[in-house]
């Protein structure tokens, strides 16, 4: 009766190791106490709150893409699958953490570029980022200052194996992937890969794969684009919502002593006469200049990393940041190998599709320059975004490559050996002056074209009937 | 006294098919699919071993073909003769599948190639057997023959056979 009970109390244990470690093997969740550790929880909550974490959410992927055994698909940010989109990016930033950390157990491969295609022929997610990071400063981001491997120069895509957890950083000026394998590499990317497929998602490929000479490596497009759609949205600007003084008031710490001036275009200017003043234009646009920078004789120390921290804090304490806001791009001048000034830019999306503003001036919406390690300008252009009308069905983006074709071969006499796709992807386009603005669906494809210069650009086109509305000139 | 068999039954029982379930899925997931090859009408086709094995339900055809092309991609499933795709067969009757069987038309699309050169269209494959045909005018017809293992479904199966196998009385 004894050994009756021992041998049920055996196989009780049995069976529970065994669904533990499956659920740690396959759903990488980890139950603390058995075989884990737990880890300290107040040093989680601080790490949580620090601004380290807040800079690392603003480096996100232009495009976010998963490969499975040849099936293809773009994964936007939208709200049914927005924790499942943030899950990949936080296991992808905690993995690229332990590389830059960890030496020991670390194994380093170095590849060709052209070792990207067997990466996207397996099983990988590839995230795509808007601009070669530079790779100390995408290290600092994540809150680690001297980061191991610093012979990796910039970081234009990262790829996951996620049935190996090897990551890849991709350095397309160096035409090298470096492939880093550890068993201290783990996420749970698989499990979200498995959730995002019984969503049944939409089939892309890379044109690329079909020709190489007229599509750059990252033109990807749905295949099943007709099962695609879009709806229609309006837009209200900030300064539809909020009162002049009201943005004012963000600026300057007693609004009523200001000056302030209307512009017969009905722009407001407020200005406190000496060192700052802030225009709050009719269309939405806000722009904050401070007149106190100092000169280009006097440079102070200041690195890009001081300057993403600057910008970052002045944009969260002056109206903040809409949601999914990312870092688009970097842009530095340099006297004599110092820094001078440095222009950070940052694009939000509505349900992962970006947004192309009707400001001509600003490609942007949210930029901040800093000079001397301080704020000199600061614009922004934001949208408060609702749908306002049905889904409209897309159009095939070959059918658009088609007609930009066209355009280009037979309305500019361009050779079409000359033309190269550089990019196409789906986006918003605020369009007509109505109040709210009307944003309609548009693809837009960026192209370049040897040895024209006006004619190489940004094309952008209604994605419901193909008319080319804004082309370079 | 009963009961308490019963209860080491049903534990015996779990950690096996557990077991067994990550086990077969750790075969399935982790291997690599044949790649599909670019349908190119104008450069030539590169030749494939056949059938080509692939565990997604969807497929992704793209091809390059000259300007005007009309293209024309059929998909077909083999039927075997005793009404089940080969996948799911007996080892002793895969001999039979060709003399029994028959390639059911499944679906056809077509599309005209433009300036752009290049077509892409996706489509919905059966587990088992399958064969793509890709047309375009004037050319020889493409045919790839395409084995697609439904990871999901061989697991279900599996448990299905075990539990009906089972008479589990308690």
């Amino acid at each position: 009766m004894k050994l009756e009970r021992l041998k049920s109390i055996v196989l009780f244990c049995l069976v529970v190791i065994s669904i533990v470690l499956t659920t740690q093997i396959w759903l990488n969740i980890s139950i603390e106490g058995i075989f884990i550790m737990s880890e300290n929880k107040g040093d989680k909550a601080s790490e949580l709150l620090s601004s380290d974490n807040d800079k690392a959410s603003f480096i996100k992927p232009e495009k976010l893409i998963i490969n499975d055994n040849g099936k293809r698909t773009l994964l936007l940010n939208e709200t049914e699958v927005g924790m499942i989109y943030d899950r990949i990016l936080d296991d992808t930033r905690e993995m690229l953490s332990v590389v830059f950390e960890t030496k020991e157990g670390m194994e380093l491969e170095k590849r060709q570029l052209d070792y990207m295609e067997k990466l996207r022929a397996g099983r990988s997610v590839e995230l795509q980022f808007p601009f070669a990071y530079d790779y100390r400063l995408f290290a600092g981001i994540l809150g680690i200052d001297n980061p191991n491997w610093q012979e990796i120069k910039n970081i234009d895509t990262v790829v996951v194996g996620y049935d190996s957890n090897n990551l890849y950083i991709v350095d397309k000026a160096d035409n090298s992937i470096y492939e880093f394998k550890s068993k201290s590499l783990k996420s749970s990317i698989r499990v979200m890969v498995d959730m995002i497929n019984r969503g049944k998602p939409y089939s892309y490929i890379f044109l690329n794969d079909v020709d190489s000479e007229r599509y750059s490596d990252i033109v990807f497009i749905p295949t099943d684009i007709d099962k695609h759609s879009m709806p229609k949205l309006s837009s209200y600007s900030e300064t539809d919502i909020n009162t002049s003084e009201d943005i004012a008031a963000y600026f300057f710490k007693d609004p009523s002593t200001l000056r302030s001036i209307v512009d017969p275009a009905g722009t407001v200017i407020y200005t406190d006469g000496e060192k700052q003043g802030v225009r709050i234009s009719k269309s939405g646009v806000i722009e904050y200049v401070s007149y106190s920078t100092q000169s280009r004789n006097d440079i102070s120390n200041f690195t890009i990393m001081d300057a993403i921290n600057i910008a970052t804090n002045f944009v969260n304490s002056h109206m903040g940041f809409p949601k999914d806001s990312y870092i688009s791009s970097i842009e530095q001048t340099t006297i004599g190998n110092k820094l001078y000034s440095c222009i950070i830019r940052y694009n939000y999306r509505y349900e992962g599709i970006p947004i192309v503003n009707d400001e001509v001036n600003m490609d942007n919406p949210i930029e901040v320059e800093i000079v001397n390690g301080e704020v000199k300008r600061y614009r922004r252009v934001v949208k408060n975004i609702k749908v306002s009308g049905q889904d409209r069905s897309l159009k095939n983006p070959l059918e658009i490559i088609d007609i930009l074709f066209i355009r280009l071969i037979h309305d500019k006499k361009i050779d079409i050996d000359d033309i190269m796709i550089k990019d196409i992807y789906l986006s918003y386009l605020e369009y007509g002056l109505s109040n709210p603005t009307s944003m309609i669906p548009v693809w837009v494809v960026e192209v370049q074209v040897e040895g024209s210069f006006n004619t190489a650009g940004r094309y952008i086109m209604n994605a419901e009937s193909g008319v080319i509305l804004s082309e370079p000139y | 006294m009963l009961r308490g068999k019963s209860i080491k039954i049903i534990f015996a029982f779990t950690m096996v098919f557990v077991m067994m379930l990550s086990s077969i899925a750790s075969v399935y997931a982790r291997r690599l699919d044949d790649p599909i090859p670019v349908f190119d009408f104008v450069n030539g086709i590169e030749e494939v071993e056949q059938p080509v094995k692939y565990s997604n339900k969807k497929l992704s055809i793209k091809g390059k073909a000259l300007e005007g092309t009309n293209i024309t991609i059929s998909t077909y499933w083999y039927k075997s003769g005793d009404g089940q795709s080969i996948v799911f067969k007996d080892k002793d009757n895969i001999s039979e599948e060709n003399t029994d069987g028959e390639w059911l038309l499944q679906h056809t699309k077509s599309c005209q190639v433009g300036l752009s050169g290049i077509f892409g269209i996706s489509v919905n494959i059966k587990p088992g057997k399958n064969k793509i045909v890709v047309e375009a005018d004037n050319e020889e017809p493409y045919e790839l023959e395409i084995e697609y293992i439904d990871n999901q479904k061989i697991t279900e199966k599996i448990g299905d056979l075990i539990f009906d196998r089972l008479n589990l009385e308690f």
